[in-house]
């Protein structure tokens, strides 16, 4: 730890436009990790702050790799790794929308901004759905990559002829070929059902084929395979000292005032878990009873919220078709963790989508490759230590890696690996080419 | 204020999210001194209105901010998110948030967008109907 918090110290020394504020708050965090009566845990917003101020802060040489990143990293379940770089102008947007469809369970109807010529490509005849040859349709070709949405075929075909889409539109020649958010927007008109307004909706592909979505699904496989690691680890993870606070404010002592926020947060794991079998949510501020009756107690409000991360970004599907798999797999129970939402999660996108322009991602952190959560703050106050110095340590590696690419490349370059960019954007061209040769 | 909302909406938003208690009319006044002092505008009328039937609401991972709410909890305070998270001054306000998009309200054009990095989903100068539409009310 004091390692890294004199490479922080340094660091700021050489950028900081505002040096003696920030060395007088590194060496109150330096004082805090070396005199244990004053140790506490850091709290969300003030380890984003120091995130932040290091991003800033780091431009400077590369002392340590990625092999040894990992290394180091291993002992906390934390790994990273590079993936492809894609450029998110360049990402396929259908792609996008389809994956998030799967994954949340929920086809999204959208403003006309975002739906195709084509789709506006209507005719005063009547057509029959097998009228429609989505054979011929690119973007269907990527729906049907997902098994349950291959099965509302007829239901797509049923909607363009309701709506009375020339058929021509699916031709390949069709200069303004159908997108994604057009298919989309089919099916949720299908099925907005009782819906009586003419706004956009939101709809539960549940309630169409009984599909869930892989957030669901994979959430209610990660229970059942880890269920006491969970309930372990959960429990590990500090009691919030506002809770603590609460609890002695009712005329407890210290020590029955942590036996009851031991207590409390017992209670809340086991709901947690209930819902998660039952459910697959991890939200239970949302949950209800069989009546309607809000599950969630309000001594539960500070208990921590556990989050789905994408190890492969879902906004960027084609990451993953460049390591060779389909995009479905963006999906998969092997591209997800689960987390504690604060301020791991958060901390993990900072670590792949910095705030600070010249830092893009390539590195993406992920639990370790035969572990699926995320390691919890640890139990004592040396393990809280420990997790502190991995989240510095991480974004500390992370942007000496991404230093070194540069230098590789001559120095003065863009953020990111333009050689490796390069071969990324003719696998890119291949792969759109690929799927245009499909669609025909 | 009037009553703007339309019950029957509300209470079906109710039923399917996770709402927490309603706010005060003070908490909303502060909140708006606040954003004021901040330069952000304010709460819209209709969305103060939400805030008296529930101080944030959230359903999977959708959430509408609440105001006078310390950080850290369920529901995240509408003040605090965009004096940490936007450029001020602004004429916008971030009001809530999903996995990648923002429910975001303009305040000259008077009117809500839920929009991502990839654009607008969509735009109405209704709030409930937003709301239904950011919260997946089926």
């Amino acid at each position: 730890m004091a390692e890294f918090n004199e490479i922080k110290s340094e660091a700021l020394k050489e950028n900081s436009s505002d040096e003696n504020e920030k060395r007088c708050r590194i060496s109150a965090l330096r004082e805090q990790t070396q005199n244990p009566a004053q140790k506490k845990f850091y709290k969300s917003y003030e380890i984003k702050s120091d995130v932040q101020e290091i991003c800033a802060a780091f431009f400077g040489e590369n002392k340590i790799t990625l092999e040894e990143c990992n290394q180091q990293l291993a002992e906390y379940n934390v790994h990273l790794e590079e993936i492809p770089y894609v450029d998110e102008k360049e990402a396929d947007k259908d792609l996008n929308v389809i994956a998030r469809a799967a994954f949340n369970g929920y086809f999204k109807e959208t403003i006309h901004d975002n739906l195709s010529k084509g789709f506006f490509d209507r005719r005063t005849d009547d057509f029959k759905p097998e009228d429609y040859n989505l054979d011929n349709c690119a973007v269907w070709q990527k729906f049907k990559k997902v098994p349950e949405f291959a099965q509302l075929e007829k239901t797509v075909k049923q909607g363009m002829a309701k709506l009375k889409i020339s058929p021509d539109v699916l031709s390949p020649s069709y200069p303004y070929p159908l997108n994604a958010n057009d298919i989309s927007k089919i099916i949720c008109l299908q099925f907005k059902g009782s819906y009586q307004k003419n706004g956009l909706k939101q709809v539960c592909i549940k309630n169409i084929n009984g599909f869930e979505g892989y957030k669901i699904r994979n959430t209610k496989r990660f229970i059942a395979e880890n269920e006491e690691v969970f309930r372990k680890s959960m429990m590990r993870i500090p009691l919030s000292g506002k809770d603590i606070e609460a609890a002695k404010a009712t005329g407890k002592t210290p020590e029955q005032a942590l036996a009851y926020c031991k207590q409390v947060r017992a209670e809340y794991v086991e709901a947690l878990i209930n819902l998660m079998k039952a459910k697959g949510s991890t939200n239970l501020a949302e949950a209800k009873d069989d009546k309607g009756k809000t599950l969630f107690k309000p001594e539960w409000s500070w208990q921590p919220k556990i989050d789905v991360h994408h190890i492969n970004p879902i906004h960027n599907c084609e990451t993953i078709e460049l390591k060779g798999k389909n995009f479905t797999d963006i999906n998969d129970y092997e591209n997800m963790c689960f987390m504690v939402k604060e301020p791991y999660h958060t901390i993990m996108h900072y670590l792949d989508n910095c705030e600070c322009d010249d830092f893009k991602s390539k590195i993406k952190a992920k639990s370790a490759p035969d572990k699926r959560f995320m390691l919890c703050p640890g139990k004592n106050e040396k393990e809280k230590d420990n997790m502190r110095a991995l989240l510095y340590k991480g974004v500390y590696i992370w942007q000496n890696f991404i230093s070194h690419k540069r230098k590789e490349n001559d120095g003065d370059l863009p953020h990111r690996d333009e050689k490796r960019l390069q071969a990324s954007d003719v696998q890119l061209k291949e792969l759109q080419q690929s799927r245009l040769n499909q669609g025909k | 204020m009037d009553n703007i909302i339309n019950q029957n909406i509300m209470k079906k938003i109710k039923e399917q999210t996770g709402c927490n208690a309603p706010a005060s009319e003070a908490q909303i006044k502060l909140c708006n001194v606040k954003l004021k002092q901040h330069g952000f505008p304010e709460l819209p009328e209709d969305f103060a209105k939400v805030l008296l039937e529930a101080n944030g609401l959230t359903a999977d991972d959708a959430n509408i901010f609440g105001v006078g709410l310390e950080e850290g909890g369920w529901f995240d305070d509408v003040c605090d998110y965009n004096i940490q998270h936007c450029q001020a001054p602004s004429k916008k306000l971030v009001l809530g948030y999903d996995d990648d998009t923002h429910l975001i309200y303009y305040a000259e054009e008077k009117l809500y967008r839920v929009e991502s990095e990839m654009g607008k989903d969509m735009e109405s100068d209704d709030l409930i109907e937003v709301l239904e539409y950011f919260l997946r009310i089926q």
